[in-house]
């Protein structure tokens, strides 16, 4: 069963189920020495509740050791901040697009603020080793930074603006070998081992994300979610795409609403709270607010 | 369909375009009707059928020349229906004429056509033009946008080839001269860059062609992220669509162009030929432009 919807009493609960939930859809369970590894098909991530996060870490093989010290692991972890618990709700997703697979969570931490978080292999462009990619969903949840959409503080899916370095990709290149480059802001070319993605206001899907829909049918578009190679002379090669999941603007939708696209049935949450616009909250606010930031997920 | 070839002058090029748009498309051309050839002003008025077969999408095309001033120019207009008790140029709901430079020598030329569009890119010196007449691929329904027509042509007046303008750009990175058919039934100027004191943005737009640029709500970071780009690790590029977008005169996406994409020109040079989901396409600069971003990828079918 690709889907799968329930309550959760916190962290180390939901890592359960999700297991569970993975094992069922056809994914491995490792056997480590603490937390869970779970891989399919080439991923592989170590994964770890603690009091109000959960914790992942991707690997290129599975092993006795810590589910953060599996083969070849990164040496950074992807932290999806939640809280203790309970969870109202969540949704869990295990689907295939282009013969790649995703694995991802979207929980409901409590009413109306969600946070994300997948395990998947990029549709790749190009002849490279890696395309594992490993997201969390991040905020800081201070009162000024909270409200804000498009902060470098956050992380996103397949984020252009974020510091936080909560998503990374395996990708050798240019003479790396077992190399893991970790997300960050678009605007920094610089380092070499380091990826970014293609939205919030700093990505070059931005325009689309802008304009929404159609403003003649009515159609919302699906925006395709790419993550980018940094390169040498400050420029970039695009990875590929990730699979069973798009940007979308939810400005059109209700949190959870599901639309049909293309013969392909999309359920649409926020990144993290829906706005009444895409706007920020009010400054100190703490309102958590993502505006019309959301991801459709492909549910089979 | 495509074709390729050296015309011999300005004059050459339009004849050779009218007799591949009308020849049918089991001989290799686009299969159009033409409704109206004026000779004694070198004008034609041509129906294409769309993809369905049922279309009327009506396109004129024609030349200009300005001997005096060694002015050349493929011109190109549309319009809403056809009546032919009016002039080529004043018919229903017409686009203003636009103008693409030519010049009195041989002319090395692509044509791309199909039921819907023709993309015309020629060799003028050293530097490259191309346009796109017909219409594009809406994201919405025949019902609710019947007539989604852009005129992607690079100049509002005729000028000698040699002029270096930002204003004078190439269909898929346009200047204000591009004309975009709108679900209103207006025509709206639509663009990505004019000529300022130099370069600049076109801040509002009734047609901006991403990813080139697409400054909605005053953030063109996009531009940036495009010129970034480069070929794929292992070798290799990626086409990217080229979607029309507006914030004239509301936010809006209005479809993609048909048969063109933007490509990185990293280790790339214009006339080369890519191949990208197993199809062949043309790499080809905007006009006199060599950055690596400068460059665009037309299909060869």
């Amino acid at each position: 069963m690709p889907y799968q919807t329930g309550t959760s009493t916190g962290p180390a609960d939901l890592l359960a189920k999700l297991v569970t939930f993975a094992t069922a859809n056809g994914w491995a369970a490792g056997s480590p020495s603490s937390g869970a590894v779970l891989s399919k098909n080439g991923i592989v991530c170590g994964l770890n509740a603690t009091a109000t996060d959960i914790q992942l870490r991707g690997a290129l093989g599975a092993g006795p050791g810590a589910w953060s010290a599996q083969v070849n692991s990164v040496g950074t972890t992807a932290t999806c901040n939640m809280n203790a618990g309970p969870f109202p709700a969540y949704h869990f997703y295990s689907v295939a697009e282009s013969g790649r697979e995703l694995l991802a969570a979207v929980v409901e931490i409590s009413a109306g603020v969600y946070r994300h978080f997948i395990l998947t292999q990029l549709i790749k462009l190009g002849t490279w080793t890696g395309g594992t990619y490993i997201a969390a969903t991040n905020f800081d949840l201070s009162t000024f930074q909270y409200p804000s959409l498009d902060t470098g503080n956050h992380c996103y899916i397949a984020d252009a603006n974020n510091n936080s370095a909560h998503a990374h990709v395996h990708c050798d290149a240019d003479g790396r070998v077992n190399s893991w480059s970790l997300q960050r802001t678009a605007s920094d070319t610089g380092t070499l081992a380091q990826c970014t993605g293609s939205l919030r206001s700093g990505g070059i899907l931005w325009p689309q994300f802008r304009a929404g829909y159609s403003r003649s049918s009515l159609r919302t578009l699906l925006i395709p979610m790419w993550i980018y190679q940094n390169r040498s002379a400050d420029l970039r090669s695009k990875l590929g795409q990730i699979p069973g999941m798009r940007h979308i603007n939810i400005g059109r939708y209700a949190v959870g609403q599901q639309d049909n696209f293309g013969g392909d049935n999309y359920q649409v949450w926020p990144a993290n709270a829906r706005g009444p616009t895409h706007t920020d909250s009010a400054n100190g606010s703490g309102v958590a607010n993502s505006g019309w930031y959301g991801y459709a997920y492909l549910r089979t | 369909m495509y074709s390729t070839g050296t015309a011999t002058n300005h004059a050459d090029l339009f004849a050779r375009l009218r007799t591949f748009l009308t020849t049918s498309t089991g001989s290799g051309g686009a299969g159009w009707t033409e409704l109206g050839f004026d000779g004694a002003n070198n004008r034609v008025i041509l129906r294409a059928p769309g993809l369905s077969g049922t279309d009327q999408i009506h396109i004129g095309l024609g030349y200009v020349a300005d001997a005096p001033n060694d002015a050349y120019a493929l011109t190109g207009w549309m319009f809403e229906e056809y009546q032919p008790a009016f002039s080529y140029i004043a018919q229903p709901g017409t686009s203003a004429v636009r103008y693409m430079p030519l010049w009195d020598s041989a002319i090395k030329y692509w044509f791309m056509g199909n039921g819907q569009r023709i993309i015309v890119a020629v060799k003028i010196s050293t530097t490259y033009f191309s346009c796109y007449l017909g219409k594009f691929l809406p994201i919405a329904a025949p019902s609710e946008y019947p007539q989604p027509y852009y005129v992607g042509m690079p100049m509002t007046a005729l000028n000698r080839w040699s002029l270096a303008s930002a204003s004078i750009r190439s269909f898929f990175d346009p200047s204000q001269a591009a004309q975009v058919h709108q679900p209103s039934n207006n025509w709206i100027q639509g663009g990505n860059f004019y000529q300022s004191s130099s370069e600049s943005n076109v801040g509002t737009s009734g047609g901006y062609v991403w990813p080139y640029n697409a400054d909605l709500g005053g953030n063109s970071n996009c531009v940036t992220r495009w010129r970034e780009q480069r070929d794929l690790l292992g070798g290799g590029y990626n086409r990217e669509r080229l979607v029309l977008l507006a914030d004239d005169p509301a936010d809006d996406v209005l479809g993609e162009l048909d048969g063109a994409y933007a490509v990185p020109g990293f280790s790339q040079a214009s006339e080369d030929i890519v191949q990208i989901g197993g199809l062949d396409h043309l790499v080809v600069q905007d006009n006199f432009r060599t950055n690596r971003w400068n460059y665009a990828a037309l299909a060869l079918e």
